[in-house]
This record gives C-alpha cells, structure tokens and sequence, in this order.
C-alpha cells in the first residue's frame, strides 16, 4: 500500500516536473534547436536573399577556408578581440569587485557608479565613444593635447580602432563586477581572520585566500565572456563599418553582412557555424583545464 | 437568299471584331489587388498617396496595400520570407539597385508592355527604365521615381576665396587646384572643400573616367587604370584635408557640415532638396548650384541615380490590375504621377518635364528641379547598390587603404583589385566574366 502511494506521489512529481518545465522545453525546441538544424541545412545551399538555392554540399565551407580573404581577416580580429578583452576584463573585474567588496565609505554609491555603465550600454552611448574618440576633436585627444600628446586618429588607424572598441566594452563591465563582487562575499570571513592571526598581508592574502576561492567566478566569467566577446558585433558595426580596411570586421559582422546585405544566407548560415564551432572548441579546452585550477568548496 | 445570307454573316463578323477590340482596349479590372511599398516619413506619405489615388480612381477593385520600413532590414526579412514562401503580394516594391533584380521572382514585364504597345520612350522620362533590364533583357520591374544630385555651393565661401564657381566639365583634379583655398581651421573649427557625402564613394569611382563594369554587367573594370586615378584623386582630396576622411565624417553629417557653413560643397541629392535648402536658408548659408564634376580622362560629368520601382511577382494573383497600377503610376495617372514628384523625378516623361521640373524652390526657382530632369538620362544608376553590394564594400575598404591607412594606389590596386573581380564573377547573373 505504502509502496503504491510512494511511486503514485513520483508519477505526480514527474509529471509536474515536465508540465513546468514544458514551456521552456518548447520554446527551446522551436526557437533555438530547430532554427540550429534549419541553419546548418541552409549552409549546404547557395541559398541566396530570395530564399531558394540548391544544395551545394560544403562548397560554402569550403569558400570561407580557401577563398574569402574577408573571412580569415575578421577570424583573426576577433581572435585579437578575445584575447586582449577576456583577460582585462577579468583581471578589472576582479579588482573593482574587490575593491567594492571593502568596508569603505559610500560603498552604495560606488557601486551604483560601476554598474551604471552596464545599465546604459547602447547605440547612443557608442556613438557617444565614437565622438570621445574623434581624432579631430575628441575629447580624448583635446585632454592629451594638454600634456602637448598628439593624439592619433583612434578610430581612423587601423593600428588602434580594435584597441578602442576594447576599451569602450571594458567601460561597460559592470555585471562582470557585480558577479565577482558576490563570489568573493561568499568566502567565509574566517580564513581572512586566520590570515591575520598567521601575520599574512592584504596582499598576501588575496592571492592565497581570494583568488582561490573566487576560481569558480572567474572561471564562469571567463567562458560567459568569451562567448560574448566572440559574437562581438555592436561597435565596429555603430562606429566603424569594419573598418579602417577591415581591421575591426568581426566574425558577427560578416555572418550579418553576407546574410542581410549580400543576400548570401547560406554562406552566411556556413560562416555562422564555423564561429560556433570555434566557440564551442575553445569553451571546451577552458572547461577541461577548469579541473586543475577551478576550487569548487572542499 | 445568298445575298441576305452573305450580309448577315458579314454583319455577324464586323459585331465579333468590334468586341474583341473593344475588350483589348479596356479590360474592365476586377478582384483583389494587394501592394507592398517600402518607406518612412516622407517617403511613406508618398506611397501612401500614390496608392490611394489608384485606390479612388479604380472602385471596382479590392486594394491592400502595406508601407513597410527599411531601417532595421525589417523590410529585406518581410520581402524574403514572402517571396520564398510564394506569399508574396501581387505588386511589390523594388530598385534596380537593390534586392530583388536577377531573381527569378518577378514576372518579365515584356510581353505585357507588347502586347499593350506601350511606348516606353515616349511615356518614361530618358534613363527611367534602363536599369530595369536584366543582363538577359528580361523587364525585371517598372519605375515610379529616381533622384540624381546637383553639386550645392556656398557662395560666400567662394566669394572670400576668391574661386569662380564651377562650369560645366570641371574635374576632381580642378578641385584639388583651387579647393585648398577652402582648407583651414582646425577641431571643430575645420572647413573643408567639399563634404564626404554618402554618395561619393560611387561619384569618386566615376571620377578617374572609367566605369567599374560593363553595361551588361558582363566586364567588369575594376582593374582598370582608370579606377587606380580615381583612387589616387581620392587619396589627394583626403589627406590634403580638402574632404572629411571616412571617421570625422561619422562624428559630423555632411549636411550638417555644409549648413553650418564649414565646408564649400555638398553633393544634394533630389530626395533632400527641400529639408536642406530650408536648413540652409535658416542658418543663413548663401546657397548656389553648379554641375556635377566630370571624369578626368573621359569627360563626361559624373552622376548617381538612385531609383525606385515595383514589380508584379511570379504568384501575383491579379496580373491585369497590378499591371494596370505599374502603368498608371509609372505614367498613365496624372495625379499619381504628380504624388510621386514629392520625393524624386517622377518617371512621367509629361509630368516630369510639365510638372516636376516646374517645382520652384524659394530662391532658386525651378533651376533644382530642371537640371535633375535634364541629368538623369545620363546618371549611372547606383553602381554598387543590393546584389552588387558585396563588390561596393570591398571598393569602401580600397578606398580607406588609400586614404586612412597611406596605401599607394597601386598597391592598393594590387591588393583588393582582384578580389573585386573574383567578386563580381560569383555574381549568379554572371554567364562570362571578362577582365578588362
């Protein structure tokens, strides 16, 4: 009898899981799963603006690999991308959230003010950069031209427009913050005590007790913000058009512009999933070394 | 017996003639007619005008009509998915120069324009439907409007510079003589010679004398002396600070820039006369026009057309009535016509040259409009515009080499000139690809 009750309350429970869950699983399903297969299907057609195209195989696959310069052009400048935002973001995270996670004096409203950034992020405010970045009358050079610096043409040189647009996301990182600021408040206060009991510095001591223990939210950082940082798109779209001679044209970029601009949906769709792929590669690696410096409790 | 008999056939054939002349000469329109128009503001009022006008001129007919805009590619999504879904209206809007030419989704406008014994020449403005033929001599679409440009001057940057205003047949290589005059200041005090309008990057390919591909889109020239001398002109004009480069153009509109009196020249196209003769009539800017410059080596002036069309798609429903308002737009309904005249040259070669071209603007008369009708005839349609667009951006990132990055033309040339080539032969309308 009792048996019987048990497994009839589980079906109970098994079914309410799945009516709730249903919802998202059905979204999920439609708006995510199937557009994958449809995309990945496109990619083997010269499908172009009009919708129709025959199958080519991986003739598209094959024309980003060997034949569109523009391709490999905007794999390395995103790569570029990756590799100079990832780092500083999580490195200026870190450190804001630390600083933030301090008993100082108008904490609320520091941290009101590094967040703001986030909350405002948008076309108005890039344009807003590319006017601060203006190599006429920019803000930024009137400033340098005080201390008798010649600024350059930041967004006009192709040597510095990626550069900017790092700087211009890294202004905007205050979700990033906010998240390393409450992984480091979950670490029990206790060890800081035992430190200073031990004589061990404040320096000392983020080192060996915060960095350690904050490897979970680095680590979640750090794959949410190269998944971002990959699909990077706004910006060099906003300010510079991939320019100046393709230095900022991104992966996203050339998806978009194959896609909407030269109707080519199905190099387009192929290109997209090449970035996914890359993605997903380099999620893989980072969650695979994760093992060696990643300490989740004991 | 014979003879009554013989009469009444006679008499019988004579009635069955006149009624099948009859039913040729007007097939009375029935049904539903659905349009699909693209527009905002201004452009939007037009259609909205347009189709209303055919609305209440053909009561017998069922019209729906959509405006939908093109910021955003709202209107590129709409118009694909409808078409690949065999959904699509039975009129829609389109451009030579934009999505839709060398589909296979609308419908070769020949036979009809045959059988009706249109007289295109007679009817349309001269260059109104040329861009309309594919490669193959297919009718892709029809007009409604087009817009060239009239190079605006101020006249008291001239004047103070001692410069005579520009006569017909004058070059880029003129401009770099005597434009340095208009060279000077510095931040946001800087005034240049003329303003890096949108369209230049298209006009500054035309400037060396050369073309970039062949009319029937079958050569493409953009290995050609003649592109490497537009590149060089362009260079020049950039770095001698006569033109706002590509990034102090994106901080400041170049309208904006002429208006506040910053700069000699402005390209103005006919969709923006109004809004920028108003402005500049606010700000006190003493506005002239002169021709549009020539290419160097060919001399033959230098102009954009940007235009406007419909086309009746492959699933169109009602092909009588879509045809019918293709025509009357295009020319056959006055007052269609004259609706169109509010944001370009409207395709009516009557109602361009009586009504359009009369359209005075305070100050300037009927000059604006006059020299629009006169010019598009010989304006290249939109070189690099929707299916070409792929070849235009790597024409952009030629031109920034030389003017933000330092390139020489020639490397320059060596670098992208093949990539344009290799471009336009992936072209699907392609069927022999010749360099020049």
């Amino acid at each position: 009898m009792k048996k019987s009750s048990i497994s009839g309350f589980e079906r109970r429970n098994t079914k309410n899981f799945y009516a709730f869950i249903s919802p998202w699983l059905i979204g999920f399903l439609v708006l995510t799963v199937y557009p994958m297969f449809e995309s990945f299907r496109l990619s083997l057609t010269d499908t172009g603006f009009t919708g129709t195209g025959g199958y080519i195989g991986f003739a598209n696959f094959l024309t980003a690999f060997t034949a569109d310069t523009r391709y490999w052009i905007s794999f390395r400048n995103t790569l570029v991308y990756v590799l100079m935002f990832v780092p500083l973001n999580l490195i200026l995270s870190f450190f804001l959230g630390w600083l933030l996670s301090r008993k100082v004096r108008c904490l609320g409203f520091f941290r009101s003010v590094f967040y703001i950034p986030y909350l405002t992020a948008g076309v108005a405010v890039t344009i807003m950069w590319g006017w601060l970045f203006n190599g006429s009358y920019g803000l930024i050079n009137y400033v340098l031209s005080m201390f008798g610096i010649s600024g350059p043409n930041w967004l006009g040189d192709k040597n510095t427009a990626l550069m900017c647009i790092v700087l211009m996301n890294l202004w905007s990182i205050g979700n990033n913050i906010l998240i390393m600021l409450s992984g480091i408040q979950d670490i029990p206060q206790s060890y800081y005590e035992s430190a200073e009991i031990d004589g061990a510095s404040t320096f000392r001591q983020i080192f060996t007790i915060t960095i350690p223990l904050s490897t979970p939210t680095i680590f979640f950082n750090l794959v949410i913000g190269i998944i971002n940082a990959f699909q990077l798109f706004n910006q060099p779209y906003i300010l510079t058009d991939g320019g100046p001679v393709d230095s900022t044209r991104t992966m996203s970029m050339l998806v978009f512009q194959n896609a909407f601009e030269y109707g080519k949906m199905g190099y387009a769709s192929a290109v997209a999933w090449t970035l996914f792929v890359a993605i997903m590669a380099i999620t893989l690696i980072v969650q695979s070394t994760s093992r060696k410096w990643v300490f989740y409790g004991d | 017996m014979w003879k009554k008999i013989t009469a009444l056939m006679l008499t019988l054939i004579l009635v069955a003639s006149l009624c099948s002349v009859a039913s040729a000469e007007t097939t009375p329109l029935s049904g539903k007619l659905t349009i699909w128009a693209w527009g905002a503001d201004a452009e939007a009022e037009q259609r909205k005008a347009i189709i209303e006008t055919f609305i209440a001129a053909h009561p017998e007919l069922e019209v729906e009509y959509s405006i939908i805009p093109t910021a955003d590619s709202v209107w590129d999504q709409k118009a694909s998915a409808a078409l690949s879904s065999g959904s699509a209206p039975d009129v829609i809007q389109m451009s030579p120069d934009y999505f839709g030419m060398n589909t296979k989704y609308y419908m070769d406008l020949n036979p009809l324009v045959e059988r009706d014994g249109v007289k295109l020449d007679e009817v349309l403005l001269p260059g109104m439907i040329d861009g309309y033929y594919d490669a193959d001599g297919k009718l892709e679409g029809f007009p409604l409007h087009s817009n060239c440009f009239y190079m605006a001057i101020n006249k008291d940057m001239f004047d103070n510079a001692g410069v005579a205003y520009p006569e017909a047949g004058w070059t880029m290589n003129d401009l770099l003589d005597w434009g340095t005059k208009f060279v000077g200041g510095e931040g946001a005090n800087q005034t240049f010679a003329i303003a890096k309008h949108w369209v230049m990057n298209n006009i500054m390919l035309y400037a060396g004398g050369g073309v970039p591909y062949s009319p029937d889109l079958q050569t493409c020239y953009m290995n050609s002396a003649d592109i490497t001398k537009s590149l060089e002109l362009y260079q020049k004009l950039i770095t001698g600070g006569l033109m706002p480069n590509d990034t102090e153009s994106k901080a400041i509109p170049s309208a904006v820039l002429f208006e506040s009196g910053l700069c000699a020249m402005y390209p103005c196209g006919g969709f923006e006369a109004e809004s920028f003769l108003n402005d500049c009539a606010e700000n006190g800017i003493n506005v002239a026009f002169v021709p549009m410059p020539s290419g160097v080596s060919d001399g033959k002036e230098i102009n954009v057309q940007y235009a406007t069309g419909w086309a009746i798609t492959q699933t169109a429903k009602n092909v009588d009535a879509a045809w019918e308002f293709l025509k009357e737009s295009a020319y056959a309904n006055e007052d269609m016509c004259k609706a169109t005249a509010t944001c370009g040259i409207p395709a009516s070669k009557a109602v361009a040259e009586n009504y359009y071209a009369k359209i005075e603007y305070p100050g300037f008369g009927t000059t604006f409009n006059d020299y629009m009708v006169a010019h598009l005839g010989a304006a290249h349609l939109n070189p690099f515009g929707g299916t070409l667009a792929s070849t235009g951006d790597i024409w952009a990132t030629m031109v920034q080499a030389v003017t933000m990055d330092g390139q020489t033309p020639e490397d320059t040339m060596t670098k992208y000139a093949q990539q344009c080539m290799d471009e336009f032969a992936s072209y699907g309308f392609n069927t022999s690809i010749k360099a020049n």
